[in-house]
């Protein structure tokens, strides 16, 4: 079996939420030894998984689960609190984010950010934009060839070299997406990070934007991870999909496999929920709130409570990734004993 | 057929900027009747707010309504004075719109903020208020509304604000509500949950709703009639079952073609072909000619035919008809 090009074990991201006023805890302290409990977030819980090289993941779940969390721990744009991140068999997981800035392995992971219009500087040309991380991550000076290589980026995109002259308010929606692909593949990246590439565009140009990103991970070999709130682009663009709730990871498997036979209740239910779905048994109505990701019983599954089939076992121990197919798992004890009887 | 409750007829609209006139609206017909789902669909610089906005009566100053009118229930709005205008909104009509956390107030609390608008249209008093905030968020099935009541929108999920909005929009209890891409940005789960309470609401209460959002499976399965608007032209109308089985217009054909569904591979999704045309530059009769893949030479010259009622569509050449010699396409279209 080939190395991961990605491979993250354990990874959690806890933030210390800071209740006390600062006076309030130097009093405490003075006149009290009672430990003082201070809430902790659970944002990403241990989440284990790989990315082959030419693959793509697809990360799905609701807002508030982790996703974001997960890639900028990814991208090394946050701490990590716990766990390993290996790239290409590197450790990178402990560099300091302020570090990682000048870290080789910068170039090779970059980031497709979610609002094409908003994630353009407006002060910079489309040239300038992708220009930036040649000059910055690969320390080119040679104008020259900064410019050969913002070109072959812009033509690999489809970007007419005559639009690079301009600036965002000047291109079209497709067009300011096309810039962000170019700004992201321009220093060569292994691994490809897309936050809901496709969002904020209209049908009309999404269709383009996804054969072209389809077509750029065939021809440049990149793996991606493909973070979306859209179960029908997952479903044409990724190779295997990870469904996250409440820091955890629910299911991950084949993309047919998740879409076929999803085995967690919250798969069936966000795929259930997605406009278009016609599912079998009806639409699966998630009531209540989700449980709160501030300290979190760990005896507790964190889909309980919502959950339409828990019961008493999912109060008393929360369930374990466990392999429900070929290289598919899921954290549920319901899925674990389906598998059993059959 | 009774009167419907929002009747726009014929609408043109245009925006005085200082880089020209741009025709945002042109000949725009469209009803929605009383416990009725409208969806109105198409690109984004398709007409689609604008028209909602002209129905509110809340358009940009540069704007101005050149031929048309917009009648609710029977009494125009467009041409009335503001006076009269600002005594439906809230009341009578009401809006949710697409980004939940700008529309709402950052620093103060959404349970003073509902109360505001019970206060303003709803008769409630300074105590009842409070009361009736908390009840219209426990309508929007809020759970544990009464402490929700006293959290600022920072404090909310998105999806938690984006029901604020519709509590305080069905505070009043409006017979119409217009929802600007009600969805936008919310989970699936979320926006399943919503989409169910606003069908819920318009077939309990009888309540209107006009619907603009570019998901076309949401529009399919939540309207019941679908209006598409392309580059300020209303082009095809119908069911919306009957619109998505059977489209008939080019630009709802492809739109639909777009989208990626279950079961459909990457190879099998069509781009649309250019971009909406410029709206300040003179404009051929159809505005989707330069797109057109069965555009025929009358399509330069002759006026669009009529929408008509029914499943009415805007085309010389329709979909599903025989493309064959002009005149027949023609006469068709007509009949």
């Amino acid at each position: 079996m080939t190395t991961p090009l990605l491979e993250v074990e354990d990874l959690s991201k806890i933030y210390q939420l800071e209740t006390r006023s600062k006076p309030v805890r130097f009093l405490r302290e003075w006149f009290t030894t009672l430990p003082d409990h201070q809430p902790r977030l659970h944002a990403v819980d241990g989440v284990s998984f790989s990315i082959a090289p030419g693959e793509s993941l697809g990360l799905v779940g609701e807002s508030g689960c982790g996703k974001s969390t997960l890639v900028t721990m990814l991208v090394r744009l946050s701490t990590v609190t716990a766990g390993t991140i290996r790239f290409e068999g590197r450790d990178i997981g402990a560099i300091p984010p302020a570090e990682f800035g000048r870290s080789p392995d910068r170039a090779k992971i970059q980031v497709v950010f979610q609002d094409p219009h908003e994630s353009l500087n407006p002060r910079d040309t489309a040239f300038d934009t992708i220009a930036e991380p040649l000059k910055r991550l690969l320390r080119l000076t040679d104008a020259r060839e900064i410019a050969a290589r913002v070109g072959e980026a812009a033509e690999r995109v489809g970007l007419p070299a005559a639009l690079l002259s301009r600036y965002p308010h000047q291109l079209s929606g497709g067009q300011k997406a096309r810039v962000n692909i170019a700004r992201a593949i321009a220093p060569g990246p292994r691994l490809l990070v897309l936050d809901e590439p496709t969002s904020a565009l209209d049908v009309s140009v999404q269709a383009v934007i996804l054969k072209l990103l389809d077509r750029l991970r065939r021809e440049l070999g990149m793996s991606y991870l493909f973070v979306s709130h859209d179960l029908n682009v997952v479903r044409l663009l990724c190779d295997r999909v990870m469904v996250m709730y409440l820091g955890k990871v629910a299911e991950i498997g084949p993309t047919e496999a998740i879409f076929e036979a999803p085995q967690h209740p919250y798969t069936r239910a966000l795929l259930s929920a997605a406009p278009g779905a016609e599912p079998a048994g009806g639409r699966i109505r998630l009531d209540g709130e989700p449980r709160s990701p501030v300290d979190p019983d760990p005896n507790v599954c964190r889909f309980f409570g919502r959950c339409p089939q828990g019961h008493g076992l999912c109060e008393r121990q929360a369930p374990a990734l466990r392999g429900v197919g070929p290289s598919h798992a899921a954290a549920c004890h319901l899925a674990a004993a389906a598998e059993a009887a059959a | 057929m009774a009167a419907p409750l929002l009747d726009v007829d014929g609408l043109s609209l245009e925006f005085r900027t200082r880089s020209g006139v741009v025709k945002a609206l042109e000949d725009v017909s469209f009803q929605v009747a009383k416990g009725e789902i409208l969806g109105l669909v198409g690109e984004s610089g398709s007409g689609k707010s604008v028209s909602a906005y002209a129905a509110m009566g809340i358009l940009d100053a540069a704007g101005c309504v050149t031929a048309g009118a917009i009648r609710y229930d029977g009494m125009a709005v467009t041409g009335a004075p503001e006076r009269e205008v600002a005594k439906l909104r809230g009341r009578e009509m009401a809006m949710i719109f697409q980004s939940p956390r700008t529309a709402l107030n950052p620093i103060r609390t959404v349970g003073d903020q509902i109360g505001d608008v019970l206060r303003r249209h709803g008769g409630a008093t300074r105590q009842t208020a409070r009361a009736r905030a908390v009840e219209a968020l426990a309508q929007v099935r809020i759970p544990d509304p009464a402490r929700r009541a006293r959290a600022y929108p920072f404090e909310l999920s998105g999806g938690m604000c984006q029901r604020v909005c519709i509590a305080m929009a069905l505070a009043c209890r409006p017979k119409l509500l217009i929802c600007d891409e009600p969805t936008t940005g919310l989970d699936v789960t979320t926006q399943a949950a919503i989409m169910a309470l606003i069908v819920e609401l318009c077939r309990e209460r009888g309540m209107g709703a006009l619907l603009i959002t570019h998901d076309l499976h949401l529009a399919a399965e939540t309207c019941d009639r679908i209006a598409v608007m392309h580059a300020g032209h209303v082009v095809e109308t119908g069911a919306a079952a009957d619109l998505f089985a059977q489209p008939r217009h080019p630009y709802t054909a492809s739109l639909i073609a777009a989208t990626p569904a279950a079961g459909r591979t990457l190879d099998a999704i069509g781009a649309i072909p250019g971009n909406l045309p410029d709206l300040r530059a003179a404009l051929p009769p159809c505005r989707y000619r330069a797109r057109c893949p069965r555009a025929l030479g009358v399509c330069d010259a002759d006026p669009l035919p009529p929408l008509g009622s029914g499943h009415g569509v805007r085309c010389h050449n329709p979909l599903g008809c025989n493309p064959m010699g002009e005149e027949a396409t023609v006469d068709h279209a007509a009949a």
